[in-house]
Order: structure tokens, then C-alpha cells, then sequence
């Protein structure tokens, strides 16, 4: 690798393609100094079939941001999306991405593959280079974790890895430590929710509410197999209809006809007994996780953090701590810092700091 | 106080006679899959096996007995305890007023015919199907399929009864985690004598010898949706065909341990993956009683290997100190709760 001249000021762009909005922002090192989210309605997307059909649409907001900036670009980043299981880190986008995503070689048609594309047309607009960061695709389970009880089925991972390795490394930062010295579980809770075991900087295990972890707002989470096969049979729904239980239609929605934590958790403190079961439902199943992960790996856990939209919530983060809290010191970090964590990452490439991986 | 215990399995009757908690003798009748597969439902088999209770009753020349105890089956959800069989018993059982069908549901019908041979009292103690769920544990992310109280009932309580008794507390005050390792798995809170959470008999957590246990629910819609296989293909994998047998071709523990030793890695990686799963469902369970557990007891056929219990404790014993009583005791447990009634320890409870 060629090592760059530093500069003092490096100056990014960083793509956040979601379901109903894509996110764009101008950072000047770790800094973020505009950010605009364009908001998309189901209306205008579901003239798209598929979410790569979106490109040019979702591409106009893109260019719009750009000619706000009037200072040249070193990198752009785009969020890194649902594609073939990836190492964390730091990937250049390069051709070979960018037709995996278009011909579907992917795990998902998931917003997020907008990402790497969009970013690829900026990047040969400007001539610059263009990265993703800790793709969604993200798989570094050990071995071990892999297994199932069922030869056909095996353990994979899609995770929150950005936000999630970005909190984790925050709270190295904070504590003096470095990642790699520590053993992490990190709560992902916003639209999706995965309980993440951080051990030696990697993703070892995971437990997500759209495979076999808890259940979510909008996720079913694990269910009792066997009379899952037995619905999967009965015919009353067809694949599409049962996975959905899985991707927006199971969970706290099922029972309580919305996912929007804000609004269950106001009904709640209107007395809404309802909602309050099925939410210390959900912080129950959450909190098992937890504990299913520390075992795994043998409790020697120094931090429990709690992050993602939902963790805004002091019902559902005081909830959880009160099951874990005998395991390790449970650290709130609201929202999400995906922006940043593009950012950052990408700093730390041109700076040659990290080494920047090659998709093949 | 003499009991007579009935326990009635796929293939065998075990029965044997206890002088209070003292074993007298014990047998095994065994019937061959040819001869069973002659009677479409379990209950059909009662009066084969009946015959064989009498047969053996006459060999050890019993006449005189206090009460009888058969296994206990997949009633509807009931409190775990010691309960007197009643006429509405075997009407359910013979009705199929059930939550499921298995061998054990014909516990009550044989126990109940011998003692009326007697003239004494005949029970069930702690079956499969006790329920003592927190409502909160039953609840899954989709509605129509709710979290069913399913466990190894019998020797979990009975275990955790070994447990208090062990660490000289009233089982009232303690809390523990009791995981029953056999061909399937069981793990269960256990706050106070009662089990509040279970991972649905291996229907989630861990895998088991014969079972696959939880798993990635999508991938298994696929794979039912695929076209590819077979709902009894899939379901067999599930259960009897799942866990150590779909990799390795057994569910004999001992074995998949000698393959182990000579270096067998696939073996190794399996055998490794139960017990990170087990490790994990244990953990899960403990973080329902919010870290306050006396003791981690493991029980069940798999504990006699020193293998599984190290690997196992050194993944857990963060949690609490880790406790075996090893075996499955089901003739013990079933003769001790019904000597707990006959002596005024413990009320009997109506089946209503």
C-alpha cells in the first residue's frame, strides 16, 4: 500500500441509502458539517420492484447534496449493504462490488445495496475513492456458532456491524482500552435488533431478532420450530406471507398493530396494560439474549451496551438492565452513529492507519 | 408404605416396587417395534401392557400394595405436583382431551387399573405437560404460535428438590437453573420449586442428541417452501433424527466421545456446538432470575460424561456453582412424590 501524504483536513461524504430515506452528509474530518435526510414515501418507491431499480431516483438527492459542496472531496462512503458474508472493517468499492449488487449476487434486496452504488457514482464522478464500511453482510461468527441441530440450516450473521462496532469502539475510547482487549455485548435496538458478542474487535455471535434471537418491534424472533413447520405446511400462508413475520409484520406489531416505540411506550404511560406486557415481552426476550451470549463467552464480559433508536426509551433500557445488570456494567448509547462511523472509518483508511480491504 | 411405580416408554413398561424410598425390585418388559406397530394409537396398547403388569405383579407375588404411580402424559397445562388419578383423567386420556400424543399419557390408565386391583389410591406425579410458566415467558413474536410450558418435568423438580436438599435450603427460598441433559434437553428456571421459563422441551435452545433444537426461522421457511423435502423428512430431522444423529449418525454419547478421542474433528465440532449451545441456553435462563441463583443443576443421562460436564462448567460457572446429580430417575421421582402424600409432606392435588 501507498502511504498518502497526511493531510490535516480530510474532507468525506458519507451515503446512508434506508428503507424510506437516504441519508447524505459532508464531514470535515470526524466532524459532521451538513447533513440532509431525504425522506421517500411509499408511494414514490413502489412504482420500484426491486430496490437496485431505485438507483437513479434515490441518485438525484445525491447530486442535490453535492452542489452544496464547494470544497473537493478526499473519499465518499457508502453504507455497506446486505452483500456476501464479509470480514468487518474497511472494504474499497470496486467493479467487481458493484456487479455482484446489480446481478443480485447478494444476500438480500436490502436498501443498504444502494450504498456501495451510489457511492461508486460519485466516486467516479469526483475521482475519488469510495469505500463501505462494516457491511450489514458482516459474518465473522466462530465456528462454533455456526452449527445448528439441523445439517442443512447453519448459523450466518447480518448485523448492525456499523453502528455496533462504532459504539463498541466508543466505549473503548471512553474507558482508555482498546477494542481489542475487551469482551462486548453490544444491543442493537432500532428498526431491527441484534445482540452482538464483541470479543478481540470481531463479531463472534449474534442473536437477531430476524433469525432466532428476540423478538422486535417488528420482528418474531425465535419461535418454536416445530409448529413452525407445521403452519409452514397447513396453507394458510404462502413463503412470502409466513417470512414476513420475520421482516415487519411479527413481534410487537402483531400484537399491538404498531412499531413505533414511541407510540407504544406513550400508551403505556396512559395505561395501556396491553402494551406494557407485550413490551416487557420483548425486554424479556432481549434480555435472555443477553445472558445466552455472556455464557457463550464464559461471562467474561466488560461492558453491556445498549444502543439504536430504541434505546431512547428509559422503559426499555432500565428494563433490560435490571435482568442483566448482574452479568456487566450496562452503558446506554441512544440512537445511531452510522454517519460518523463512515466517516471515521474512512479517515483512518487515508490516513493508512487501517488497512483497506479488497472485494473479490 | 409400599408403591408400585409404572412407567410406561416407546418400547419398554418399567415397573418396579418401592418399600418407602427403598427400590425392592424392578423390571423391564420390553416389546419389539413389530409387535407395537400392530396398534395404530398408544391407547390401544393398554390392555397388552396391563397383562404384562399383572404378569410381573404374580411373579414377585405382590398382595399387598399402598398406592400406585404411573408416568403422567401430556395433560392440559397443569401446576406441577402430585395429583390422584380420577374418572376425569381417563376420560381425557381416552377421549384424546390431550396436548399431545405419547406414550406416557397411558401412565394413568395403567396405574389406575392396577390399583383398583388393590383397592388403593393411584397417582401422577409432575407430567410433561406442568405448567408454570411466567405469563411473560409465553409469549413468542407471532401470536398463533405461543411458548407451550414443555419440559422433564419429573426430574427437574425432583432435582431441584436435591438441589435445596444439597445446599441445606428450603426450597421455597432458592433459585436455580436445572438443565436435564438426555436425548432431548430441557432448561428451565426454577424460582422458588416452580419452573417459570423452559426452552419447550428442544423445540428451542440448544440441540440435542436426537433433536435440532432452535433454529434460524427463516432458513427453515425456505427450506419448507423449497419444494426440496418432505414435511415427515423435515420433521424426523427435528425430532429423532436431529442434533448428534444428523451429523454423526448416533445418538449414543459414549461413542461420539471415543470418535473424539481418536481425533475425529467433525465429531469434535459437533460435540463442542451442543454444549456452546447448552452453555448459552443456560445462560439465557439464568438471566430470567435476574442473576439471583443458588446453583446451576445438571441432571440427566449426559452428565455421567466428564467430558460434557467440564466443557459445560467451565462455560457457566460465572454464573452460579455448578451442581450434577446424574441419571434420569423418573422411578425414584414418581415413587417419592406419592410417599411425600402418603406421609402428610405434600397435599394431592384434583385433576379438574
Amino acid at each position: 500500500m501507498v502511504k498518502r501524504k497526511r493531510k490535516s483536513t480530510y474532507k468525506i461524504l458519507t451515503i446512508n441509502p434506508g428503507s424510506t430515506s437516504t441519508k447524505v452528509a459532508f464531514f470535515r474530518n470526524e466532524e459532521k458539517s451538513i447533513e440532509k435526510i431525504y425522506s421517500h414515501s411509499s408511494e414514490e418507491l413502489s412504482e420500484f420492484r426491486k430496490i437496485i431499480e431505485q438507483k437513479n431516483f434515490r441518485w438525484k438527492f445525491v447530486e442535490a447534496f453535492l452542489q452544496k459542496i464547494d470544497e473537493p472531496l478526499d473519499a465518499v462512503v457508502g453504507r455497506g449493504g446486505v452483500l456476501k458474508p464479509l470480514e468487518g472493517g474497511i472494504w474499497r468499492i470496486n467493479s467487481k462490488m458493484i456487479e455482484d449488487i446489480i446481478q443480485g449476487n447478494v444476500q438480500a434486496d436490502h436498501a443498504s445495496n444502494l450504498g456501495p452504488v451510489l457511492a461508486n457514482m460519485v466516486s467516479e464522478r469526483l475521482n475519488i475513492p469510495a469505500f463501505i464500511v462494516d457491511p450489514v453482510s458482516t459474518d465473522e461468527l466462530d465456528d462454533i456458532a455456526r452449527v445448528t441441530g439441523f445439517p442443512e440450516i447453519e448459523r450466518r450473521s447480518k448485523t448492525h456491524a456499523l453502528n455496533v462496532k462504532a459504539q463498541a469502539r466508543r466505549y473503548a475510547r471512553e474507558i482508555g482500552k482498546q477494542l481489542m482487549e475487551l469482551s462486548l455485548i453490544v444491543v442493537h435496538i432500532g428498526g431491527g435488533l441484534t445482540v452482538n458478542l464483541i470479543k478481540e474487535g470481531k463479531i463472534k455471535d449474534i442473536l437477531d431478532a430476524r433469525v432466532d434471537g428476540p423478538l422486535s418491534p417488528e420482528s418474531a424472533g425465535s419461535v418454536d420450530i416445530p409448529q413452525l413447520l407445521d403452519i409452514a405446511f397447513s396453507g394458510k400462508y404462502n413463503k412470502e406471507e409466513l417470512s414476513s413475520f420475520w421482516f415487519g409484520k411479527g413481534g410487537l406489531v402483531a400484537f399491538l398493530g404498531t412499531n413505533s416505540v414511541k407510540n407504544i411506550i406513550e400508551r403505556i404511560s396512559m395505561g395501556d396494560e396491553r402494551a406494557e406486557f407485550y413490551t416487557k415481552a420483548m425486554i424479556y426476550t432481549i434480555s435472555k439474549s443477553i445472558g445466552a451470549l455472556a455464557a457463550a463467552a464464559k461471562g467474561k464480559i466488560n461492558a453491556i451496551i445498549l444502543t439504536g433508536g430504541v434505546s431512547f426509551s428509559k422503559f426499555i433500557t432500565n428494563g433490560i438492565r435490571e435482568y442483566v445488570e448482574c452479568i456487566a456494567p450496562v452503558v446506554v448509547y441512544p440512537g445511531s452513529v452510522e454517519m460518523e462511523a463512515m466517516a471515521e472509518s474512512a479517515i483512518m483508511a487515508l490516513r493508512g492507519d487501517v488497512e483497506v480491504k479488497e472485494y473479490r | 408404605m409400599k408403591v408400585l411405580v409404572i412407567n410406561p416408554g416407546n418400547t419398554t413398561t418399567k415397573i418396579a416396587l418401592y418399600n418407602d424410598d427403598k427400590e425392592e425390585w424392578r423390571e423391564i418388559v420390553e416389546y419389539d417395534i413389530d409387535t407395537l406397530k400392530r396398534f395404530p394409537r398408544y391407547i390401544d396398547q393398554v390392555t397388552m401392557r396391563f397383562e404384562n403388569v399383572k404378569q410381573i405383579l404374580t411373579l414377585h407375588n405382590v398382595n399387598e400394595l399402598d398406592a400406585v404411580v404411573g408416568r403422567g402424559g401430556l395433560f392440559k397445562p397443569l401446576e406441577g405436583g402430585v395429583y390422584r388419578i380420577n374418572s376425569l383423567m381417563i376420560n381425557d386420556i381416552k377421549n384424546n382431551n390431550m396436548v399431545g400424543e405419547h406414550i406416557s399419557n397411558i401412565g394413568a390408565i395403567l396405574a389406575k387399573d392396577t390399583a383398583e386391583i388393590f383397592d388403593v389410591p393411584a397417582f401422577i406425579v409432575d407430567p410433561v405437560s406442568v405448567d408454570e410458566f411466567d405469563d411473560i415467558a409465553r409469549i413468542s413474536g407471532i401470536p398463533e404460535i405461543k411458548r407451550v410450558a414443555l419440559q422433564h418435568t419429573l426430574n427437574i423438580k425432583r432435582t431441584a428438590r436435591l438441589g435445596a436438599k444439597k445446599l441445606n435450603l428450603d426450597i421455597q427460598n432458592t433459585n436455580f437453573v436445572v438443565a436435564h441433559l438426555g436425548s432431548g434437553i430441557s432448561v428451565c428456571p426454577v424460582r422458588r420449586g416452580r419452573i417459570v421459563d423452559a426452552n419447550n422441551a428442544i423445540q428451542e435452545g440448544p440441540f440435542s442428541p436426537e433433536r435440532a433444537g432452535g433454529l434460524p426461522a427463516n432458513s427453515l421457511v425456505d427450506l419448507c417452501f423449497s419444494g426440496k423435502y418432505e414435511r415427515q423428512w423435515i420433521k424426523k430431522r427435528l425430532v429423532g433424527q436431529g442434533g448428534l444423529v444428523a451429523y454423526l449418525g448416533t445418538n449414543d454419547f459414549r461413542k461420539v466421545e471415543k470418535r473424539i478421542n481418536i481425533g475425529d474433528e467433525t465429531a469434535k465440532l459437533i460435540f463442542d456446538a451442543m454444549v456452546y449451545q447448552i452453555g448459552k441456553e443456560i445462560g439465557a435462563m439464568a438471566t430470567v432470575l435476574k442473576g439471583n441463583i443458588d446453583a446451576i443443576l445438571l441432571t440427566g443421562g449426559l452428565t455421567y460424561s466428564k467430558k460434557l460436564i467440564d466443557n459445560l462448567t467451565s462455560r457457566i460457572s460465572f454464573i452460579a456453582p455448578v451442581l450434577v446429580f446424574p441419571g434420569e430417575n423418573e422411578m425414584e421421582a414418581l415413587a417419592e412424590g406419592v410417599l411425600r402424600v402418603l406421609n402428610g409432606e405434600e397435599k394431592e392435588k384434583e385433576y379438574v
